[in-house]
């Protein structure tokens, strides 16, 4: 479950990035978040994985409660959350397996585990055919799916995934947001983070849409483009 | 930690040091350097030290005694037990002037006839008490006592070559330890740029550590063991180049000086202090280092 209670975030140099807002995610559900440049998205994003602090308000990230949370325990915050980030973020010198088996190497999982998980992963992701392969001999489309492995492979309770389409063409686009949903229809919870606005109108999902740091609607299928201006 | 982590860890290290390879050996050739330079001052007072050592087993200071006191048994067991009471004193002998005299003409050798026509009554020489100092510290002070008794005409010391050496000893031992505190310093600084910029080059991947979960102990442990095995290293060439500088440059330079060929101090003898000077250095700047150059990357 993810809950953010009257959440500001205001910044050093006088930014208001988030102005109260609240909204509550229940465990295995779908959920866009959209809204355009400076709405507050990336700011949620960094406040989840405690990237930075928020100024008040309540947050609760899969039973952490960030307002108590030490830094110690920001790990196993991470852990629990699995992240697809728009310009991947994989390492060129490792291979597609070798990428993936980095995220479980680093949380501590042993040889065994990680070379039984790792073949599965990527056969979900429909890369298994591509382990040996490096980054760039991957497409676009290819890569994020290395991203979205990566950020599965620890089974994490909640996947992020930041503007999953924005480096791909419409027909892969499609294709990432099926796996994204095929993912949630396992149980794990899924926000996609987007500017896409026909990407959210094709599929019939919870929409929070952001405006100037403040949610301006949260609804289940059809939202007012009106309202984001 | 289970052993897959111990692997990744050894592996991952071996790796920064190949990938970083130019930096690895910069940091490596300055430490060698470090270590050389301590390494030849703590040889260099080594051998200061068992030179000293030599001349505080020699060292002894000759009172005269004068020749108004009287020299049967009593008077010189009195005068010797007097002697003995100074602190620092370790021995005391009493030597008849007859017996000064034939030592004398003893080590004359073949030119001791010249003293001929100065046995017996026409002896020039005085009774005389030879003490020995524990330590050479305490040369001063005892020599001074000495010559303050009344039964004592004047003495023989070294006290100008004691005071020298003396000086000498305490120079290098402070010298020794600055020049210890400053180059440890210095390899500090270099080894911890050189590890700044092997994570600056692996900020990608120590970011997306951070964010999978990894805590910021196994993301610093194997820049820590880089860190440390560069130590090890640098620690292993260094013993290698300061034995050949020791029995090659700096043994034929002390033989040269007749007074310190029978003291110099073998290699083997001080071998074992000086892989713990090395190893300490090489570990602790290898290890501090790393630890403090990785804190501003695990900012995330």
């Amino acid at each position: 479950m993810i809950l953010f209670d009257d959440v500001y975030k205001n910044y050093p140099n006088g930014t208001n990035a988030l102005n109260g807002i609240s909204f509550k995610i229940e465990d295995g559900e779908f959920v866009f978040i959209i809204g355009p440049s400076g709405a507050g998205k990336s700011t949620i994003i960094k406040l989840l994985l405690r990237e930075e602090r928020h100024s008040s308000g309540k947050i609760i990230v899969n039973d952490y409660k960030l307002n108590k949370l030490k830094n110690g325990r920001i790990p196993y915050l991470r852990r629990s959350i699995g992240v697809v980030f728009q310009d991947f973020r994989l390492i060129e010198t490792m291979t597609v397996e070798e990428n993936v088996a980095f995220a479980m190497r680093v949380i501590g999982c042993n040889s065994k585990t990680i070379r039984r998980r790792v073949p599965y992963v990527l056969g979900v992701v429909g890369l298994g055919h591509k382990s040996k392969n490096y980054p760039k001999e991957l497409s676009g489309g290819e890569q994020q799916r290395v991203a979205l492995a990566r950020a599965l492979v620890n089974n994490p309770k909640t996947i992020i995934a930041d503007e999953p389409t924005g480096n791909v063409d419409p027909a892969l686009a499609r294709e990432i947001m099926e796996l994204l949903i095929e993912i949630n229809k396992m149980g794990t919870t899924v926000m996609v983070i987007t500017h896409d606005r026909k990407l959210v109108d094709e599929f019939n999902k919870r929409v929070i849409a952001l405006k100037n740091g403040q949610i301006i609607s949260d609804t289940t299928g059809g939202y007012e483009y009106n309202e984001l201006g | 930690m289970n052993l897959g982590s111990v692997g990744y860890f050894i592996k991952s290290s071996f790796k920064g040091m190949y990938k970083n390879a130019l930096m690895t050996l910069a940091s490596v050739f300055v430490l060698i350097a470090c270590m050389l330079i301590i390494g030849t001052v703590y040889l260099t007072s080594e051998n200061v030290k068992s030179f000293m050592g030599k001349l505080e087993s020699q060292n002894e200071i000759v009172a005269f005694i004068d020749d108004k006191y009287g020299d049967d048994s009593l008077s010189r067991e009195q005068l010797c037990d007097k002697v003995k009471a100074i602190s620092g004193v370790l021995s005391v002998e009493y030597v008849t002037k007859e017996q000064a005299f034939s030592e004398y003409r003893a080590s004359l050798g073949e030119n001791g006839s010249y003293l001929e026509g100065y046995e017996g009554e026409d002896n020039p020489l005085r009774n005389e008490l030879r003490i020995k100092i524990g330590n050479i510290e305490q040369f001063s002070s005892v020599s001074r006592a000495v010559s303050q008794m009344e039964e004592i005409a004047n003495l023989r010391d070294s006290q100008d070559i004691v005071n020298m050496l003396l000086s000498v000893r305490r120079t290098m031992n402070m010298v020794g330890f600055w020049v210890l505190v400053l180059l440890a310093i210095v390899s500090l600084f270099i080894i911890s740029n050189t590890i700044k910029l092997a994570m600056h080059s692996r900020r990608n991947e120590i970011n997306i550590m951070k964010y999978v979960g990894a805590t910021n102990g196994f993301i610093r442990f194997p820049f820590v063991l880089e860190g440390i095995l560069i130590g090890i290293l640098s620690t292993g060439a260094a013993l290698l180049f300061q034995w050949c500088v020791y029995s090659y440059a700096l043994v034929p330079a002390l033989s040269q000086l007749s007074f310190l060929s029978d003291t110099i101090v073998p290699f083997k003898s001080m071998l074992i202090s000086l892989v713990v000077i090395f190893g300490a250095i090489g570990l602790v700047v290898g290890a501090v280092g790393s630890a403090l150059s990785i804190r501003k990357y695990l900012k995330v």
